[in-house]
């Protein structure tokens, strides 16, 4: 009877395309979109695109607009601007993401009151001037670091005292060797290391055991169990259909039980949702480097307890509702509200405190948080244990619901 | 009056009740189906209220009776899907309830086409040939068997959303089937379906029936009930009130009566209403078309016209015919002892 049940699952599934699609195709795409979008403003992929505006044509700011050509962080615009309104326009039209204005030569400090470069950008793309600012002082360091220390003995004598002469002539060298120094770096294509100038600030990144960006890890997780929730309830939803042309009638009315029956269907929903948990991780471990692989057996179990978890929700909405039309408007706002509050679209460290706490509620949120501890944290399943079993006792609860809730319907 | 021509009727009936479907009152059959003072209530709202059936092995038996009545709840608890308030139900002295095995020997035909649409036709039948319980060996003999009955072999690898409702009316049957139960139960297994599909699915029922199970049938369609049952029973407001051989609880509710039936080509004018309710007409078809019962089988036409033409009323067609279920399903449900 189970097998039977489970049979007539699988056909249908393999007979239903649009059914195949949501449960096999669209998962692993929308997990690719958003992988493709978050392994780039995550990591060091993320390119600007800029235009150059050079109102000195200065030998620095020359050697400067060399530099940006150069960097591997931005791209520069292939429209030439002639004025600052050209900038303007590009900013506003969304032709670039932000617009670099050299007004004075940067290489004297006491010339100007302004700063000799400035940077247009797009409230819209507020990121972007931040991230552009970053970057100039990087090219700054890497690539003219004659003129940011030119700059700095500048600064000094102005606020502290004036330097004699010998001393003068002692930097002026000192910042000419420099200058050497970097171009013939360049001319052999290689880095100039300003380690005096970076020593302000260090970065240290934290572990990592994968080759993949933070938010590639979490969205795996995130974008498969929100998915798992929208196919396997319609999957559920064939219960419904069932009840309404007699087939359930006609099972329980032989040896047939509606236990055997939502046995029968909650085993198959089980294996429909980690054959697809397995498609997106597949992507995640082969194309995005997640070390799925070195965690398969914390995966497996959060999988097992993510898609039973996700069976017993379908099989209660189809065990509740009387219409496909009901279950199916039901299902949308619960699965959009669910995946919402727990995190499948927006990670919750980014929500507000009362959110995140409230998201524990949510199923979502402790799949995607123990995918995203053994994935990125390197959590073991001792440390997974509450999470899976708290996904288990919702699953069983929600199993009986559904078993007490078809076995009043078919009563009546 | 009526009251009293009930209860004889329901008297005579118990005298034929054992009939089988040839006819012979003295031949008694092994009992399949047993019911005994069956109660059952949802609530307070009492679905079931004393019910006695017997469904021999060998006949067909046809439940009649409004919507409402509680044919369904009946079919249900000889299926052993719900437990009664009071009574029993035996299948083979077995209650379906308890006991697997019994529960096995009864099916249930929905009036829905109740089969799986995205898969074949084979695949539906070996389907329902596991969740009856059969094994692999079997499963596949009463397919091709099932197929071979109900012509279906040329649609075998079809899928059923494919075929017409008559193939899937066949295919609803024969899902149940497929294990020989002793007792089968339809609810409308023909409705929606053309002559030719119906009587196929009579002929199955016929060849189930002759060899040797016990089929209940509760159907609105009373010619087929007149054509296919061997027994029916009147069923309304929770009981079965009127049990027999329709052709004799026809004689025996009728008689030699006949059944006049007068249309009209226009709404008789309220004058007119009164005058055929007072010569014992009743509308069946209201407003234009009305029965009135000649008890002798005599009546003169021409007075009858004559009279009905000077309230200003004119007959466009005069039928006169024998009763037959409908005149007696439609006398038992105005009776007040019902």
């Amino acid at each position: 009877m189970i097998l039977a049940v489970f049979r007539v699952m699988l056909l249908g599934l393999l007979r239903d395309r649009a059914a195949l699609a949501m449960a096999f195709a669209l998962p692993p795409i929308i997990y690719v979109i958003f992988a493709a979008i978050f392994s780039v403003t995550a990591g060091g992929d993320l390119k600007l695109k800029i235009a150059v505006l050079d109102q000195v044509h200065s030998q620095t700011t020359q050697r400067l607009l060399k530099a940006l050509a150069k960097s591997p962080d931005s791209r520069l615009s292939q429209t030439e601007p002639k004025t600052i309104k050209d900038i303007d326009d590009m900013v506003r039209k969304a032709e670039i993401d932000a617009g670099i204005v050299i007004r004075f030569d940067p290489t004297s400090l006491n010339a100007h009151q302004d700063a000799p470069i400035l940077i247009v950008s797009d409230p819209a793309r507020a990121i972007a001037a931040p991230i552009v600012t970053g970057r100039l002082l990087s090219v700054f360091n890497e690539y003219l670091p004659d003129i940011v220390y030119g700059r700095s003995i500048e600064d000094f004598e102005s606020k502290f005292f004036k330097l004699l002469r010998p001393q003068r002539e002692g930097v002026n060298q000192a910042l000419e060797s420099i200058k050497k120094e970097v171009e013939q770096k360049e001319r052999q294509s290689q880095q100039y290391k300003s380690d005096k100038i970076n020593q302000l600030v260090e970065q240290k990144n934290i572990l990592i055991r994968n080759q993949a960006s933070a938010t590639v890890v979490y969205y795996a997780g995130a974008v498969g169990f929100m998915f798992l929730l929208f196919s396997l309830i319609q999957g559920a939803m064939s219960l419904i259909d069932e009840r309404q042309n007699s087939i359930i009638d006609r099972m329980v009315s032989g040896i047939g039980s509606v236990g055997k029956i939502l046995t029968g269907k909650f085993l198959f929903l089980v294996f429909q949702g980690i054959i697809q948990l397995s498609l997106i991780f597949f992507l995640a471990q082969f194309f995005y480097g997640v070390d799925v692989v070195g965690k398969w057996r914390e995966c497996l179990f959060i999988s097992i307890g993510a898609t039973c978890c996700a069976a017993s929700i379908g099989l209660v909405i189809a065990a509740f509702f009387k219409t496909r039309q009901q279950a199916t408007i039901f299902s949308n706002f619960f699965v959009l509200v669910m995946s919402a509050i727990g995190g499948s679209m927006v990670p919750r460290f980014l929500m507000p405190s009362w959110l995140q706490e409230m998201s524990w509620f949510a199923p979502s949120a402790w799949v995607i948080e123990s995918y995203n501890a053994a994935l990125w944290q390197g959590a073991g399943l001792s440390d997974l244990a509450l999470s899976i079993s708290l996904l288990l006792i919702i699953s069983v609860m929600g199993f009986i619901a559904a078993m007490l809730s078809l076995n009043h319907s078919i009563q009546n | 009056m009526n009251d009293i021509k009930s209860a004889e009727i329901l008297k005579n009936s118990q005298t034929v009740r054992a009939a089988n479907h040839t006819g012979s009152a003295a031949q008694e059959k092994t009992v399949r189906l047993d019911i005994k003072g069956a109660y059952f209530s949802f609530g307070s709202h009492a679905v079931l209220r004393g019910v006695d059936l017997k469904l021999r092995a060998g006949e067909i038996f046809g439940l009649l009776g409004p919507n409402g009545a509680g044919k369904t709840t009946l079919m249900k608890a000889m299926c052993g899907r719900i437990k009664l308030d009071k009574g029993q139900i035996r299948v083979a002295g077995k209650d379906p309830r308890l006991d697997q095995h019994a529960r096995r020997m009864v099916s249930y035909v929905p009036q829905d086409i109740a089969i799986f649409p995205y898969l074949t036709v084979i695949e539906n039948l070996e389907i329902f040939g596991q969740i009856s319980g059969l094994s692999r060996h079997h499963i596949a003999q009463s397919v091709q068997l099932m197929l071979q009955k109900a012509s279906l072999e040329n649609q075998a690898h079809k899928l059923c959303r494919t075929l017409s409702g008559g193939y899937q009316r066949r295919i609803n049957i024969c899902a149940s089937i497929l294990n020989n139960p002793i007792a089968l139960i339809l609810d409308e297994p023909t409705v929606g379906i053309d002559i030719n599909a119906r009587e196929e699915i009579h002929s199955l029922l016929h060849d189930l029936r002759d060899r040797g199970a016990a089929i209940l049938i509760a159907t609105h369609d009373l010619d087929q009930a007149q054509q296919l049952a061997d027994r029916v029973g009147f069923m309304k407001n929770g009981k079965i009130w009127l049990e027999g051989e329709p052709k004799t609880l026809i004689q025996n509710y009728f008689g030699d009566e006949r059944e006049i039936i007068m249309s009209f080509s226009s709404p008789p004018p309220d004058p007119g209403i009164e005058l055929l309710k007072d010569v014992g007409f009743q509308p069946i078809q209201a407003p234009l078309v009305w029965i009135g019962r000649l008890e002798n089988g005599h009546i003169d036409i021409q007075s009858l016209t004559d009279l009905l033409a000077r309230s200003g009323m004119l007959v466009k067609e005069i039928s006169i015919r024998s009763p037959d279920l409908t005149s007696l399903f439609m006398k038992m449900m105005s009776e007040s002892v019902i």
